[in-house]
């Protein structure tokens, strides 16, 4: 099955777009020596959830620039780093280059790939040089496998820890999912089983020897037990031709590392469409002015709209509906006594369509934050320029 | 088919995941913080638990030991949706008595596929 998930855009878009708006709202507050750890934790959620989104749905230059957001807000919420003014200036700048990035990919425009350079490279700075790319190194150790012998088979040892069980981890699954890949055969070994009396039934007590006749290499068998490696002593050996089940060498596995490294389903997933094309930056430069205008306004194209104003406009088109058939049967056998009808209903028809007429209008309004919340990043931009102090109140 | 209750606070990815799941036949409920997804559990049964970790309230590991601290979920399966690559989100996970992850970015056919291996 193929699902497509574009369908998904224009909520991660609209999401977004919110998440952005927070962590400006969020960065101007820490600025202002207001900062508590609750507000860097919601900025740094909506960074985190932007990048899960943009990798999920495809926009991988997205996910990438918001991954090093994420790791400074990050560590400014662990106390690994103070929040200073650089820094929260930085993110601010970064916060502007993100909704930039949506809007383009958005409306299929093209990005400033100067711009996000430069930032991206800034960011990078700060981290210390650090782009924490190390995961691609794990892979590379993970791939180094023993493919050099040629076994007809792996024979697993597999002993669940006694408590593996309550990790919601059921041994038939995998035992079931070994069996998928090639001709298994089982041996369970009892020998860890108390008398019947001490049974605990919430305990495991069973092992296996498994002997799996298959090609498949053995990642494909150490990614079956990726969720219990540290719940379960696992052996997993090449099975030569002549090997039999009964005689399993128990040893530990040796590369711990690789039980680990591999089963990074994140690197294996690169299937996405490139909206953009990567870093090749520094040539765009002047052409960045203009389209950060019509960029940076974006009509809205969906507003969001309570449910209570939803219902109460259904419930005004009802009642106009019954005037309206009301009018209608007035009309089909008018007669001059029924004039005072007539006016009722033209009444009742006027107080109905004035009333939905300010239901539709109080959809279409916005709270007054939606334009007085751009006043304190305006300040502070003023600020930051101008090298003055500004104390921005409003008061209503 | 299976019930599945999806704890994510991103409305994209709760769409995702519910419609992706749905599609295969299974019954899903959604929730957008650990603490919604703990009440909801509290009042219906699962058969499986899928939780992003990051989330106002209550985050995902939270959810998981609360869930696991419950007898109707101590042996239920309960899966994190993890951006973290790395080893350290993952051995909390475990801690807090996770099955297994799923790290994201994830597709939908990587999503049931997981599904698939946990319910068997």
């Amino acid at each position: 099955m193929s699902i497509d998930i574009s369908q998904f855009h224009d909520v991660f878009f609209e999401e977004s777009f919110e998440g952005l708006d927070a962590m400006e709202s969020g960065l101007l507050n820490l600025e202002d020596g207001a900062a508590d750890v609750e507000e860097i934790n919601t900025i740094f959620r909506a960074a985190h959830s932007i990048k899960g989104g943009a990798g999920t749905f495809g926009f991988m230059n997205v996910s990438e620039f918001t991954h090093k957001l994420e790791t400074l807000l990050d560590e400014m919420r662990n106390g690994e780093r103070d929040v200073t003014k650089e820094s929260t200036n930085l993110l601010l700048v970064a916060v502007d280059v993100l909704r930039e990035m949506l809007t383009a990919v958005q409306q299929k425009t093209d990005t400033d790939d100067g711009r996000i350079k430069d930032i991206s490279d800034q960011l990078i700075a700060i981290l210390g040089g650090d782009d924490s790319e190390g995961d691609a190194e794990d892979l590379e150790t993970a791939s180094v496998d023993d493919s050099n012998a040629k076994p007809v088979g792996w024979l697993i040892g597999f002993r669940p820890h006694l408590h593996m069980l309550q990790t919601g981890n059921d041994p038939v699954r995998m035992i079931r999912e070994l069996d998928s890949l090639g001709d298994l055969t089982v041996l369970v070994e009892d020998s860890r089983l108390p008398p019947f009396s001490d049974i605990e039934p919430e305990d495991s007590y069973l092992g296996w020897q498994l002997e799996l006749r298959s090609d498949v290499p053995k990642q494909d068998v150490v990614e079956i037990f990726e969720w219990v490696d540290e719940d379960c002593d696992l052996t997993i050996e090449p099975l030569l031709a002549s090997a039999v089940v009964a005689e399993a060498p128990a040893e530990e596995v040796e590369e711990p590392v690789i039980v680990e490294a591999i089963v990074e389903p994140e690197v294996d997933e690169p299937s996405i469409d490139d909206e953009f094309v990567g870093e090749e930056a520094e040539k765009v430069a002047t052409k960045a002015d203009a389209k950060q205008k019509t960029a940076s306004s974006p009509a809205a194209a969906s507003i969001r709209v309570s449910t209570d104003k939803i219902d109460s406009l259904i419930n005004m088109v009802g009642e106009l509906v019954i005037t309206q058939s009301m009018l209608s049967q007035v009309g089909d056998n008018f007669t001059p006594e029924m004039l005072p009808q007539l006016i009722d209903g033209l009444a009742q028809l006027e107080r109905n369509t004035r009333e939905m007429q300010e239901g539709v209008m109080r959809i279409r309004m916005l709270p007054i934050s939606f334009a007085f919340n751009r006043f304190p990043r305006l300040v502070h931009d003023l600020t930051n320029k101008t090298g003055k102090k500004v104390d921005l109140k409003t008061n209503w | 088919m299976a019930k599945i209750l999806a704890v994510d606070d991103s409305a994209s990815m709760r769409q995702m995941v519910a419609f992706t799941l749905k599609g295969a036949g299974h019954t899903v409920t959604d929730a957008a913080d650990g603490k919604q997804a703990l009440d909801i559990a509290k009042t219906q049964s699962f058969d499986l638990v899928l939780t992003d970790v990051n989330m106002p309230v209550m985050d995902g590991i939270t959810l998981t030991k609360e869930l696991r601290a419950l007898p109707a979920y101590r042996f239920t399966p309960v899966l994190v949706l993890t951006t973290e690559a790395g080893g350290d989100k993952k051995s909390q996970g475990r801690a807090a008595g996770a099955t297994g992850w799923l790290v994201k970015p994830f597709n939908p056919e990587q999503l049931l596929a997981t599904v698939k291996k946990v319910l068997g």
